[in-house]
């Protein structure tokens, strides 16, 4: 690769126009001790590393447990946004950003392709659709809608030169063929190489070593859950991720009850949903984030309308939002969105094999039934009487757990299906259990998102039937 | 049981290791540095001809609340019951490192220096009694071994016919003018581990430096002894994780970012470096194999470069390195990988290897 920097001094001021040069402070005597590499330290500013929660866990004996927001969102009970995002063809809009983002993307190499194959990486995965076809960018997290055509060019000409590729559609289509290269190239989606042999596709099995991942645990007025005995359950099932719903209007003493109840725990991320209070204020609940970190967010729903804000949590990174929609019980569940998808490694391999929600989920509903997820009709007993462990170990508990997307009508025609973390318990008609989930308002046959709620209100002729 | 040596703060790869160990029906106890530091209460003694040596341990570490009622839960090492060690990380900074040792500062010029090490080396001196104590159970990464010299290395993978950069310590400028003359730009490195200063609001981290011919000349005479190397052209840098003679490499787009084109540490957060599996040329691979295993390194994280010209160039193995960051991009499992390897090791075997798999496999 053609290396411009070497006439520039290289890095010999290790700390080009930033402040001080860490070797200056030195005495006499130090510089004289200092190796050569202190002359180059690069400096910047202090204090920019990503925002961290840490707590404490007698299970591995760790004080700076690393704590983190689950890969995928547990429940779905918040409607969309307005707009939808990503609703494009042909990776127009995904051009456009470039477009914006190109001062300061770094340089690509638009090095003559020659005898070199263009090839994704390998964290850049194409899935088809029925009318257009998207790369999940795993590692970035973004989506890029592409052609069907270029998905054909990704992977049954995977490997071709460009000659080659040309060649094959006959030189009618050279021209659209470089755009998409250079498409491509301009997202840092793929690079140019000559041995493609040594760079392998993505392991994409999932197996974690949890027995139980996520959990829901639903909580209302008339609720009277023992948290520390449905806590060591979780623990015991290694499970990493709990979302706590509190349907009613909560006092601070509501969330502190559970939140204390994990300390020391394995628990790795809290998310709480809870009914507006008015000691649920801002700095009370920023206070709560403070001091139980495994907080990874709160949503205070059923708010007041000029409560609605959203913010992060500085230094902890807590997600902490106020919404004045009002969610009352398990029915607000199962909202399918553009907001709702989630694209990372984690999601899409296990969404391949597995239902992306209720895959080694468990829930305990408000009244203390086991179920899959609250919505869902069938209780595997009542947690005062039946273990988890027990529960789980009923033959149709992980039953649902294999319904892939590949196995679900219409989502199986949706080039969104392994970044879409559906629903079993509300289905629209037609396939049984294998029906698309009923809010889901995306059209991969016309690659449309059709108007949230209005379409379905109005009992608009344009339903999703293909 | 398996022990693992660890630190108590950061450690979500070890964690998960111990996870894997629980699934595949293994037991596990953690101590980390700070046990020795402070956490847990020990007592040593000569008893007749033997050493004895007790650790109590909380349920966890102080602070954890709810703390368990005192004395019931402390926990004795089972110092017999260990069947093999895992060294992970021991004590990434000790109290005494950070902490105000003086309730007024010293009058001694350099007596608070004095006093941090000297505790410094009391602490290493009582983890290697600990580490002795635990001699002839199979250990993965023996802390004793955990740094073979840089140049020794080099040496060694040269002669098993790995490609390795041109490499000089030097305190002379002529010197280093005759190397960079010979090999174009060279890099600066420590010749230990890389540190990283705080000061005045900034940090100063010793990434890989790049020199040429004139930063040269800017330079005195005679410097303190400093590593040098050949700057490669780099198509891609790799980091090889290595565990039973097996590679698991990953490739680090890092050239065509500037901020990280010379070293990928320097991380870019917006847009970061592309990293993804890479396969190692069968000859690169069985020699790292064999080089490890000749270092009688059971694991170890390498650093090579790919080069445009297609090379692999070695530059060096750190044999208690991390791993999650190369599992977690390619989605390797090397966290079960170790664990399955650490329950050959005690001599279990990964049990449940036919367990029924849970909504997984």
């Amino acid at each position: 690769m053609a290396d411009g920097d070497g006439g520039r001094g290289v890095d010999a001021n290790g700390s080009r126009g930033a402040g001080e040069r860490f070797f200056d402070l030195l005495s006499a005597d130090g510089q004289r001790l200092a190796p050569v590499a202190y002359r180059f330290l690069h400096s910047q500013p202090a204090g920019e590393g990503g925002p961290a929660r840490l707590a404490t866990s007698r299970h591995y004996r760790a004080r700076g447990y690393v704590c983190f927001a689950f890969h995928k969102p547990i429940s779905k009970c918040l409607a969309g946004p307005e707009a939808s995002p990503g609703d494009d063809t042909g990776g127009e809009e995904a051009e456009r950003r470039a477009g914006e983002e190109k001062a300061a993307a770094p340089a690509i190499s638009p090095r003559a392709p020659g005898a070199a194959a263009f090839a994704l990486f390998a964290c850049c995965v194409p899935v088809r659709g029925a009318r257009r076809s998207v790369i999940c960018d795993l590692q970035r997290q973004s989506l890029h809608f592409i052609p069907n055509g270029l998905y054909e060019i990704l992977t049954e000409h995977r490997g071709k030169t460009t000659a080659a590729v040309k060649e094959h559609y006959a030189h009618e289509a050279d021209e659209e063929i470089d755009e998409y290269f250079d498409f491509l190239l301009r997202e840092e989606l793929g690079f140019w190489c000559d041995d493609p042999e040594s760079f392998p596709d993505l392991d994409l099995s999932w197996d974690p070593p949890e027995r139980i991942t996520n959990a829901i645990l639903d909580v209302d007025a008339g609720s009277a859950h023992d948290y520390p005995a449905i806590l060591r359950q979780l623990d015991d099932l290694g499970c990493k991720a709990l979302e706590a719903r509190f349907f009613h209007a909560c006092r601070l003493g509501d969330l502190t009850a559970l939140l204390a109840a994990a300390e020391g725990g394995r628990l790795r991320s809290i998310e709480l949903l809870a009914g507006w209070g008015e000691e649920l204020v801002p700095p009370a609940l920023e206070g709560l984030a403070a001091a139980y970190q495994r907080l990874s967010g709160i949503v205070v729903h059923s708010a007041p309308p000029w409560r609605q804000h959203r913010w992060t949590v500085e230094r902890l990174g807590t997600a902490m939002e106020y919404v004045t929609e009002r969610i009352d019980s398990p029915r607000c569940c199962g909202k399918i969105h553009p907001g709702q998808l989630v694209v990372n490694l984690e999601t899409f391999a296990e969404a391949r094999q597995f239902n992306s929600c209720l895959n080694r989920k468990v829930a305990i509903d408000a009244r203390g039934e086991i179920r899959n997820c609250p919505s869902l009709p069938r209780s595997f007993g009542n947690v005062r009487e039946v273990s988890l462990h027990s529960a789980l170990a009923h033959r149709d508990f992980p039953a649902l757990w294999a319904i892939n997307k590949d196995q679900i009508a219409v989502c199986k025609d949706c080039e969104l299906r392994y970044v879409c973390t559906d629903c079993r318990a509300y289905l629209s008609e037609g396939a049984g259990l294998y029906s698309k989930p009923a809010t889901c308002t995306y059209d991969p046959y016309t690659a449309t998102w059709n108007p949230p709620a209005a379409a379905a209100a109005a009992g608009s002729a344009k339903g999703d039937t293909p | 049981m398996i022990l693992i040596l660890s630190q108590a703060h950061l450690e979500a790869s070890t964690e998960e290791v111990m996870d894997w160990i629980e699934r595949l029906g293994g037991r596990c106890l953690r101590l980390n540095g700070e046990d020795f530091d402070g956490d847990a209460a020990l007592a040593w003694s000569v008893d007749g001809g033997e050493v004895r040596l007790r650790i109590g341990m909380g349920g966890g570490p102080p602070g954890a609340a709810p703390e368990p009622a005192a004395g019931a839960a402390t926990l004795a090492l089972p110092l017999a019951e260990v069947r093999a060690v895992w060294f992970r990380r021991w004590l990434g900074e000790r109290r005494h490192e950070s902490a105000e040792l003086f309730a007024s500062p010293p009058d001694a010029q350099g007596l608070d220096h004095r006093l941090r090490r000297h505790l410094t080396l009391e602490s290493r001196k009582l983890a290697d009694f600990f580490f002795a104590r635990l001699a002839g159970r199979p250990w993965l990464s023996h802390p004793w071994r955990a740094s073979p010299a840089k140049l020794e290395v080099l040496a060694h993978a040269a002669r098993l016919g790995l490609a390795v950069p041109a490499t000089l310590v030097t305190t002379e400028r002529d010197e280093l003018r005759r190397f960079c003359v010979a090999h174009g730009t060279v890099v600066t490195k420590p010749i230990g581990e890389v540190e990283l200063f705080l000061h005045g609001g900034r940090r100063h981290f010793m990434y890989t430096a790049a020199l040429d011919l004139a930063a040269v000349e800017r330079l005195p005479e005679r410097f303190a002894p400093s590593l040098f190397q050949e700057r490669l052209e780099k198509s891609y840098e790799l980091r090889v994780f290595c565990l039973d003679g097996e590679c698991h490499a990953m490739a680090i787009f890092s050239q065509r970012d500037q901020q990280t084109r010379i070293d990928f540490r320097n991380y870019n957060r917006q847009r970061p470096n592309r990293n993804v599996p890479y396969r190692l040329r069968p000859s690169t691979a069985s020699a790292l194999a064999r080089l490890l295993r000749e270092l009688e390194l059971e694991t170890g994280s390498i650093d090579l470069i790919r080069t445009p010209d297609r090379r692999e160039v070695f530059l060096e193995v750190n044999p208690v390195g991390q791993f999650g960051m190369v599992s977690k991009p390619c989605n390797f499992g090397l966290e079960r990988k170790l664990a399955e390897h650490l329950l050959r090791l005690a001599g279990s075997g990964p049990a449940g290897a036919g367990e029924a798999a849970h909504g997984g496999r």
